[in-house]
């Protein structure tokens, strides 16, 4: 069973400026696919047509084998978790209440829901006695961006979209949280994309890597085989992300 | 300050009712400002090409001054008119404007990826709007209503000129009586109404704006929400008023307040039914409009006024004439014209006993020999109404020292009194005449019209209830431009209420 199939996507209005172009790529299911590319290549737009916020022009996007334009679009959205890089907490509600707005929704009887978030919690590693009561503004840029994971986690979806999840954050803490990810998505095996626009956090957290330009996919492959590409687009951003041989010391990430 | 707590004391059953009335009028125009307001501003924010012009046409709503906005409505069918209904539609449109422009700015400021992650959530229109956006707009939206029921607080007492009642009732009474005690009695509640309000509504707002549980939020509307409840209903028992009375209006200055407690209080008397004062009515315009349209049933009009401010006939000087020309225009518009009560109300060329003592003056012929040396001032009425000024300098050969003053009416007397001026025109019934020792010169070339007091009814009300023609016929001839003097000067200089004048006129009637 595929996870989410693109196939010969277009999307965008009309004409030259197309900001998908023909665009197909197969996620497995239980796979992390990281997309990276330089700004404009139609990153988030290809993440925003998995749960229906945008419907392809052309051609489709499969979700579980069903086109998202046959998906009822508030069920498709419930199934697919999504984490941007702004989060999008909800400023009046508690952590709690943010990780339970999906159960709600679903109406979930209130003690399966806060099991949940407190499960969830211990999941992304803040001490539910701690941070369960906080307010989103009471919180650390990381703390709030694993709250975000928790909350996209809530209701188990199948499917989980990543944006820059972790561009907003400093090295150090970037690094905890890669890990901290990888640790998790070894245990749930979800169908992930991650789009980034990072190459170093794609080969540590992608299984596999596309590489988008211009709203096409021009490189598709495992991780590891990326620093073999010889593409001359894939070459540049590869090598973007290497420290300069001499000077290693200043590179961080 | 004692004179105003002894006046609150006197009043206190009458203060608690306009109280009453004026929160029913802030409370419900305010609520239905809320209803269509926010869902106006909801609707608005979802389409940003509307915004701009919804909070246009609600800025331009707010610039008309309110009184003009109720005199725009007067014609108006359903909404228009006098009375409750007409003050509420006023206070509902200035109430919208803040409502709408804070609902669409309290939308409009959530944060873009709010919204995405609770559309991408999964959340339906609606549980967005209630989950998300209402309760992150809700501080705003408070603040909008917070400014509306201010605003309303204030426009409230401009509706005491349609005969709404509420606290501007004391305010307009006091300023035709130039009472300040008066003016205070109504402004003094008004501005603590409008504090409280302002208070409560912050307290709210604050309230939602901090963090918490949702059952808290909960509470505090639920108690918000009931205080309004209490206020409304308190009101409304206490605004209640019963839908069969006879509804007897007047115009807004003293004279007028006595005769429609003297014309409410006769026909209470005569006939037992229930009778409903809407005294106090903007002027003429508006008594004559709430008359057509049903809202009053009977008020006092003078017959030269009718004439030409009401008929638009130019002015005549026959005052039987006058009055059968008058009488038969009201017929054709269904009004009926009762007999007149007995005095004239007409212009008053006064100039002060002393000098008219010394001098030997009582005609206006006799003036005009000595006004050369004289300066005259005239209210601006007097010196634009074709029966005014001009007319009269004409008929007298009238010339001053320097060209009339323009002043205040009620001032005028004072400033003649004082020596300000040598002459002026006043009201022949103004209590300020025996007040002041001024003398009324005789107008021997019958130059003014006649303004005959004379009550005039709907002809279906006189039809409905023949005993309130033959109550009201009872008056006829039986007040004196004296008598009306006397009133006048009882409620002016001595602050007696027109309701008591009234009364003590009628046991006094009774009795000669």
């Amino acid at each position: 069973m595929s996870g989410v199939e693109f196939s010969r996507v277009s999307f965008g209005h009309g004409g030259a400026a197309r900001i998908l172009d023909d665009f197909s790529l197969a996620v497995e299911a239980g796979e992390v696919l990281a997309l990276v590319g330089p700004s404009g290549a139609g990153k988030t737009t290809a993440l925003k047509l998995v749960n229906r916020l945008l419907l392809p022009d052309a051609g489709d996007v499969r979700v579980q084998d069903r086109a998202t334009s046959e998906w009822d679009p508030i069920r498709l959205r419930r199934s697919v978790g999504y984490v941007i890089q702004e989060i999008g907490l909800f400023p009046h509600m508690t952590v709690a209440d943010n990780i339970a707005v999906v159960p709600r929704l679903e109406r979930w009887p209130e003690g399966r829901v806060s099991s949940r978030v407190h499960e969830l919690l211990g999941l992304v590693g803040l001490d539910p006695d701690t941070y369960a009561g906080r307010w989103p503004d009471e919180l650390s840029g990381g703390q709030r961006q694993r709250v975000g994971v928790a909350r996209a986690l809530a209701v188990d979806p199948p499917v989980l979209l990543l944006d820059e999840p972790f561009g907003a954050l400093d090295p150090v803490t970037r690094r905890q949280l890669q890990e901290e990810f990888r640790r998790i998505q070894s245990r749930l095996r979800k169908t992930v994309i991650l789009v980034t626009h990072d190459m170093a956090e794609a080969m540590i957290l992608g299984d596999r890597i596309g590489v988008m330009d211009g709203g096409r996919l021009v490189w598709c492959g495992a991780s590891r085989s990326i620093l073999e590409s010889s593409d001359p687009r894939v070459r540049q951003l590869v090598e973007a992300a290497m420290p300069p041989p001499i000077s290693g010391q200043t590179g961080s990430a | 300050m004692t004179k105003l707590f002894r006046f609150w004391l006197d009043h206190r059953q009458e203060l608690a009712i306009l109280f009453g009335e004026h929160i029913f009028l802030v409370a419900v125009s305010t609520l239905i400002a809320v209803a269509v307001g926010v869902p106006l501003g909801i609707f608005a924010s979802r389409r940003a090409r509307l915004a701009a012009p919804f909070v246009g046409i609600a800025n331009i709503v707010q610039t008309i001054p309110s009184l003009a906005m109720f005199g725009f409505l007067l014609p108006v069918p359903l909404i228009g008119g006098v009375g409750a209904r007409a003050a509420l539609a006023v206070l509902v449109l200035y109430g919208l404007l803040p409502i709408v422009r804070s609902t669409i700015v309290g939308i409009g400021g959530i944060d873009k990826s709010i919204r995405e992650a609770a559309v991408a959530m999964g959340m339906t229109a609606r549980e967005l709007l209630l989950r998300i956006e209402l309760p992150l707009a809700m501080p705003a939206i408070v603040a909008g209503i917070r400014v509306a029921a201010v605003v309303g607080v204030g426009s409230a007492t401009i509706a005491a000129a349609i005969g709404a009642g509420g606290l501007g009732q004391y305010i307009y009474r006091g300023l035709s009586m130039v009472d300040s005690t008066v003016i205070l009695a109504g402004a003094i509640p008004a501005a603590l109404l409008a504090l409280i309000v302002d208070g409560g509504l912050l307290w709210l707002e604050r309230h939602l704006s901090a963090r918490r549980r949702p059952r808290s939020h909960r509470v505090a509307l639920a108690a918000a929400a009931s205080l309004l409840l209490v206020a409304v209903v308190g009101s409304v028992v206490a605004a209640a008023r019963s839908s069969n009375a006879i509804v007897v209006g007047s115009k807004n200055f003293t004279e007028q307040l006595i005769l429609g407690e003297i014309v409410a209080q006769t026909i209470e008397r005569e006939t037992g039914l229930p009778v409903q004062r809407r005294l106090n009515l903007g002027g003429t315009l508006i008594c004559d409009r709430a008359l057509l349209s049903g809202d009053i049933d009977v008020y006092v009009e003078y017959t030269g006024t009718a004439l030409t401010a009401i008929f638009h006939q130019p002015p005549a000087n026959d005052a039987d004439a006058v009055t059968a020309s008058v009488r038969d225009l009201y017929a054709r518009s269904g009004r009926t014209l009762l007999p007149p009560l007995g005095f004239d109300n007409t212009f008053a060329i006064l100039v002060r006993g002393a000098d008219a003592r010394a001098r030997g003056l009582r005609t206006i012929d006799d003036a005009a020999r000595v006004t050369p040396q004289w300066r005259a001032g005239f209210g601006f009425e007097f010196l634009e109404r074709p029966d005014g000024y001009t007319g009269l300098a004409k008929a007298y050969g009238l010339q001053f020292r320097s060209p009339p003053q323009v002043m205040d009416l009620t001032l005028s007397y004072r400033a003649l009194a004082a020596g300000q001026v040598d002459l002026i025109a006043g009201d022949a019934t103004a209590g300020l005449i025996k007040g002041l020792d001024l003398l009324q010169l005789e107008d021997n070339r019958r130059y003014f019209p006649p303004y005959e007091a004379v009550p005039v009814a709907r002809a279906s009300m006189l039809l409905r209830y023949p005993q309130v023609r033959r109550a009201l016929e009872k008056l006829a001839g039986r007040i004196t431009a004296a008598d009306m003097q006397r009133m006048n000067y009882a409620a002016d200089a001595q602050h007696e209420n027109p309701g008591d004048i009234a009364k003590a006129f009628l046991v006094h009637l009774g009795q000669r």
